[in-house]
């Protein structure tokens, strides 16, 4: 017993030695610190006063110079050698903040940015017309950590860890990796992209939920491409190296859309036909120095005759950002994508499982238009239509489903933002639902605005 | 068969001739005309330069056109205001430019090795849209023109070795332009000393600490944040309380809504001053810009 004491005794003062010890030395790097900085202040002070000095003694040669003409070209060859002292302590200064300025051990850390992304919503749809629940009530979207990082002077890497509400199970959030990739920096107009992350197919897909402009994703999309447009693969993207804007992408996928799953039907790795293929091209152009019209054509192709999947978009996007007085950022957004849909199977892996096998193709069109307006650089409203005809085996009939929507976003700042969403579906089933969505977003920490959501 | 040597001879020279020209002329894009402007006398007819911004917009929010991608993607080099003034389009722009160059040799940082003001002692989200490394508007002070003009012509004498003396020489003229202009801005700018000014947004900086001028707060609460109802209060009540010449100074980007109406309130005068070259119809250059921002004050004063 009287050993155990001492043992305790011998742990707690050894404890409040080390915690002195850490206490000491942080004081000592704060009085370092704090004799650093006092240094530099010191030194911007001198080399101001002498700045000041050889100003003031500047404007006394200038007068004298007035004065006493015939000594105005020893005057000129000195306020010479004043100009260049002064560039050389101006060079000295700019060493000197270089130097200051270099990069710290710690600056190799990795970028770590997140999102929130919460709403209130209410639904008077029936179970079975929508693909979430119904009624009213508060959901987290979605918590999201972004890592990202240059690995070397070849390569840069990105994770993107996230947490979303999953309907098929009580709507908890559940944690996962939505994108984890590497991808070239070093290559000429080429970069190449491997593991896990969203194809560029069409304009929003490739869009985390929080950052489209709306609040629900158009459930053209939702349901044709099966949410984002994930997967694990590799992709190659050129910028064509003519004058003109025109990118090219291409690239080999597991699967392509986030509902799909990982493995096969019958839970194995896919063989090479059951992949998924992938090539869009992207064209801009410029009309006169306020609007911009962008084009783009996607493609993705199973070939796997059991499974085959066929899915083609067009995507048109009109930005107008008028240059006249006063317009911060004020400007328009007209976006639309057109898809045609030719698939054997089911597209939504969450309608099964068993997966259920059509017997024939059925080819179906979507899309959805909208047009975005910015009042102010915190205030933007707008409308959406969004269609798609079903294709779905299991239903006898060809029927469409519709969504009208207007939206109203308010950005307290750029890392923050409330939204409210109406939207009126016209189903299926020839039932109608309403649907109001309140959410608010935020983002913290490292934050990059990408080529994908310009 | 002749004409077909000869034409094959001509191809050749002509190519051979005009890969010898590519490999000296530089093709620079630059963020904002002020350093378009500077490149341009520094590089003369053996640069390019090309800016993003056309100076009318927010420099923190040019839009990002893919076609300036496509630009950036043939550039010989960039050149960036820095301290995260561009943080908001070139990133993604480099990035879908997909070129190696201006990763590394053909980046140009003109702000680099420049005193920045207003540096935060606080880092926080809750402080606004910040810039950790300080205020970066340098472009607007009139002391900045030397450095940012010495960064171009060092990177540009790296990238085209062969022109090197142009560089130089031209740097040499461009530095006693300024330095001739510098007397006349203190000559006629010693009238600006002690004058308290409001800004929309915390850009002009630069320009004031140069000339004594005196800032006495901003439209917006904090950087980035839309001025609100009991921010604007505190406004008008400063303004008011405050003697002697006081100005609001309204950047291109901004409505004139707020200010006129803070000024017909307070008695300040609001004076359009450009934060980027082309931000007034007479700026056209960045010597220019300084001339017309320093005229424009001084007629509100006077």
């Amino acid at each position: 017993m009287k050993t155990k004491h001492l043992c305790v005794i011998v742990l707690f003062v050894t404890g409040c030695c080390c915690a002195e010890d850490v206490s000491v030395q942080l004081k000592s790097m704060q009085a370092q610190l704090e004799k650093m900085s006092h240094t530099l202040e010191l030194q911007n002070k001198t080399i101001a006063e002498q700045k000041s000095e050889i100003d003031a003694q500047k404007k006394d040669l200038e007068a004298l110079k007035k004065d006493s003409p015939a000594s105005q070209p020893i005057i000129d060859d000195i306020l010479k050698k004043f100009d260049v002292l002064e560039d050389k302590l101006d060079d000295r200064t700019a060493t000197a903040i270089k130097i200051a300025s270099r990069k710290k051990p710690n600056d190799l850390n990795m970028a770590i940015g997140a999102a929130v992304d919460t709403s209130f919503g209410y639904s008077s749809a029936k179970t079975g017309d929508y693909d979430r629940p119904t009624g009213a009530d508060f959901r987290l979207r979605g918590a999201e950590l972004v890592f990202s990082m240059d690995v070397d002077p070849y390569f840069k890497s990105y994770m993107v860890v996230n947490a979303a509400g999953d309907g098929a199970d009580n709507d908890e959030a559940k944690l996962g990796i939505e994108e984890a990739a590497i991808y070239t920096t070093s290559l000429s107009y080429v970069t190449v992209k491997g593991g896990r992350f969203f194809a560029p197919f069409g304009r929003l897909s490739s869009i985390h939920d929080h950052d489209l402009p709306f609040t629900t994703r158009p459930r053209s999309l939702d349901t044709y491409v099966g949410g984002e447009s994930g997967g694990d693969g590799v992709q190659v993207q050129a910028l064509v190296p003519i004058p003109h804007f025109l990118q090219i992408t291409g690239g080999a996928f597991n699967k392509l859309g986030a509902d799909f799953p990982l493995l096969n039907a019958t839970g194995q790795h896919r063989d090479g036909s059951e992949l998924t293929f992938f090539l869009k091209t992207l064209t801009s152009f410029d009309f006169c120095c306020d609007s911009t019209l962008e084009v783009g054509a996607s493609a993705i192709e199973v070939p796997s005759d059991l499974i085959h999947r066929d899915l083609t978009n067009l995507e048109l996007t009109y930005k107008w950002h008028p240059k006249n007085e006063s317009a911060l950022r004020q400007k328009l957004i007209v976006g639309a994508e057109l898809m045609r849909n030719n698939s054997r199977t089911e597209f939504e892996a969450s309608a099964g499982p068993p997966p259920v096998f059509s017997n024939d193709r059925r080819t179906g069109y979507g899309g959805y238009g909208y047009a975005e307006y910015f009042h102010t650089r915190h205030w933007s409203t707008g409308t959406r239509f969004d269609f798609f005809q079903n294709i779905d085996p299991a239903l006898p009939t060809k029927r469409t489903d519709q969504t009208y929507t207007a939206f109203a976003t308010y950005n307290f700042s750029e890392f923050a933002r409330l939204r409210v969403e109406m939207s009126r579906h016209e189903y299926f089933s020839g039932h109608q639902g309403n649907e109001l969505l309140i959410q608010w977003t935020a983002f913290w920490g490292a934050h990059v605005h990408d080529f994908n959501g310009r | 068969m002749k004409t077909a040597k000869s034409l094959f001879k001509w191809l050749l020279m002509t190519g051979v001739f005009s890969l010898a020209a590519a490999d000296t002329h530089l093709n620079v894009i630059a963020t904002i005309p002020d350093l378009a402007d500077i490149a341009h006398e520094i590089g003369g007819n053996n640069v390019t330069v090309e800016s993003m911004a056309s100076g009318q917009e927010d420099p923190h929010a040019v839009p990002v056109r893919p076609s300036l991608a496509a630009k950036l993607a043939r550039a010989d080099a960039v050149i960036e205001v820095g301290l995260d003034l561009e943080h908001g389009f070139l990133p993604s722009l480099l990035e879908a430019a997909n070129n190696p160059k201006l990763r590394h040799e053909g980046h140009i940082v003109a702000s680099e090795g420049m005193v920045p003001k207003e540096v935060p002692t606080v880092i926080s989200r809750a402080e606004g849209e910040q810039h950790s490394e300080g205020n970066p508007h340098m472009n607007v002070g009139p002391d900045s023109g030397k450095r940012i003009a010495k960064n171009i012509s060092a990177k540009f004498c790296e990238l085209a070795p062969a022109h090197e003396a142009e560089f130089k020489a031209n740097l040499k003229a461009y530095l006693a332009k300024i330095a001739d202009k510098e007397k006349e801005w203190k000559k006629k700018g010693a009238k600006l000393k002690g004058v308290k000014y409001v800004t929309y947004h915390p850009d002009f900086i630069y320009f004031a600490d140069y000339f004594g001028m005196e800032p006495v707060g901003t439209l917006e609460p904090k950087a980035g944040i839309p001025p609100s109802a009991s921010h604007t209060a505190q406004i008008i009540k400063l303004l008011k309380e405050l003697k002697g010449t006081k100005l609001i100074l309204r950047e291109p980007q901004y409505s004139d809504g707020l200010p006129n109406e803070i000024a017909s309130q307070t008695g300040a005068k609001v004076v359009k001053v450009a934060i980027m070259v082309n931000g007034l119809p007479e700026a056209k250059t960045w010597i220019e810009m300084i001339d017309a921002n320093l005229d424009a004050i001084l007629k509100a004063i006077e």
